[in-house]
């Protein structure tokens, strides 16, 4: 699946952010830009958790409604492309690979865990996104929601816990 | 509701426009075919009689953290054919509506001279007339409901290069308030430039929720014209996710994109776009 999208970003982690895609695309007959031709970055880094994640991903978006035999909904294509949104930017290039689950909403869930910390992220629909830090300073268990206007804090989360 | 154009917001009597685009992403609606995109055209088919299949448009999600997208990064889960994205086109193919199972766009286009932009209110009223009809279409095929996730207003310039100028010198009067301090010492002005801005868009209480994207780069048109393309793009989510939403969104996104467009041109080119304020 995406096979040339996955090359690309193992092997060119740091990327610039030139993503001017339109959400709309100009309809009128394309123009001829001319671009320099520059030369690439020689340093490349791979991803430890690109393909499980995407490998795990793909093997969800086959699940129908009733998947369970419980009257789940079936799981929703935007919220695997939207958290795959999420994890390409917060994920370091050495993160550990979440653990993915469907939700009964047709939502997925994302999850870390340690012996000093876990991390859920529940993505309902693209954009219904909520996320819960578990950790135990002093051997006692304390429960944080995390802020998901931005990624700031998850993206500090993932990189303070979880990487391998 | 019927739009009216702010007061305070710059005026052009002949901008370079070539394109605008006005539209919404919503969430995909499950079963959703192609056959249905058939009976909607139905509704439209009166004032858009011609169609078009293109490839769909891959979800776009502006989201904040201290990492940018990756470009090219976006992957597609779906297991089923992908339904086609359809433009329903008018006679003269200025104006279209795009329908595809997670978007409904409207676009005006200049396809030869004479070809003048409607102005961003009548768009408005084209877009929400088409959205109103697009919505109770799904909805008597039992399909929906439509919720709203992202909105986007893109204005496409394009440029030409006067008889007996250069780009250089095109670039300097676009651009030249910004960018005077680019010329070297042994090399002088650059011969050509191409820069992308990105700006963040937020909501009453500061938070983000969106960007207003600005590039322009040389190009050269299917006549062979050379030109610098100015493509100004606000996108984002909207406050509630229905059609209030949406339109305040679109206010908001159009105003953001012309305020820029006034701020990164220069004073010879808004002569000759006659700005009238």
């Amino acid at each position: 699946m995406n096979a040339l999208a996955l090359r690309a970003f193992e092997n060119e982690w740091y990327q610039s952010a030139n993503n001017p895609s339109e959400l709309a695309r100009s309809s009128t007959k394309p123009v001829v830009l001319a671009r320099p031709q520059l030369s690439s970055p020689s340093v490349v880094h791979r991803s430890n958790w690109a393909r499980p994640t995407i490998d795990r991903l793909s093997a969800l978006a086959p699940l129908g409604d009733n998947w369970d035999q419980r009257g789940s909904a079936a799981v929703r294509a935007d919220v695997l492309q939207f958290a795959w949104n999420i994890l390409v930017q917060i994920m370091p290039y050495d993160g550990k690979p979440p653990v993915i689950v469907p939700l009964g909403n047709g939502g997925v869930q994302l999850e870390w865990s340690t012996s000093a910390a876990a991390l859920e992220i529940e993505v309902s629909r693209p954009f219904e996104v909520s996320a819960l830090l578990v950790t135990e300073p002093g051997g006692e268990e304390t429960e944080n929601e995390l802020p998901t206007d931005t990624w700031d804090r998850l993206t500090e989360t993932v990189r303070e816990y979880f990487r391998q | 509701m019927t739009s009216t154009r702010p007061a305070d917001l710059p005026e052009f009597g002949a901008p370079p426009l070539t394109e605008v685009a006005i539209g919404v992403q919503f969430d995909v609606i499950p079963g959703l075919s192609t056959p249905h995109v058939g009976l909607i055209w139905q509704h439209f088919r009166k004032a858009f009689p011609l169609v078009e299949e293109q490839v769909p448009l891959q979800p776009v999600f502006e989201t904040f953290g201290p990492n940018p997208m990756p470009p090219g990064m976006g992957l597609q889960f779906s297991i089923t054919p992908e339904t086609p994205r359809v433009f329903f086109v008018n006679e003269a193919r200025t104006e279209l509506l795009q329908v595809q199972k997670d978007r409904f766009l409207h676009n005006w286009r200049k396809i030869q001279q004479g070809d003048n932009y409607p102005r961003f209110e009548r768009m408005l009223e084209t877009f929400r007339a088409g959205f109103a009809t697009f919505s109770n279409a799904l909805s008597s095929e039992g399909l929906g409901p439509i919720i709203p996730n992202h909105c986007e207003v893109t204005y496409i310039n394009q440029v030409v290069i006067p008889s007996g100028s250069n780009l250089s010198d095109l670039e300097g009067d676009l651009f030249g308030q910004l960018t005077g301090s680019l010329a070297l010492e042994d090399l002088g002005r650059p011969e050509d430039l191409r820069f992308l801005l990105r700006y963040v868009m937020k909501d009453n209480e500061g938070r983000p929720v969106g960007r207003l994207i600005v590039s322009a780069e040389p190009a050269r048109r299917a006549d062979g014209q050379t030109i610098v393309q100015l493509t100004l793009t606000a996108r984002g989510r909207p406050a509630t996710p229905d059609e209030r939403g949406i339109v305040d969104f679109l206010n908001k996104g159009r105003g953001s994109v012309v305020r820029a467009f006034a701020h990164l041109t220069g004073p010879k080119m808004h002569k000759l776009w006659e700005r009238k304020q």
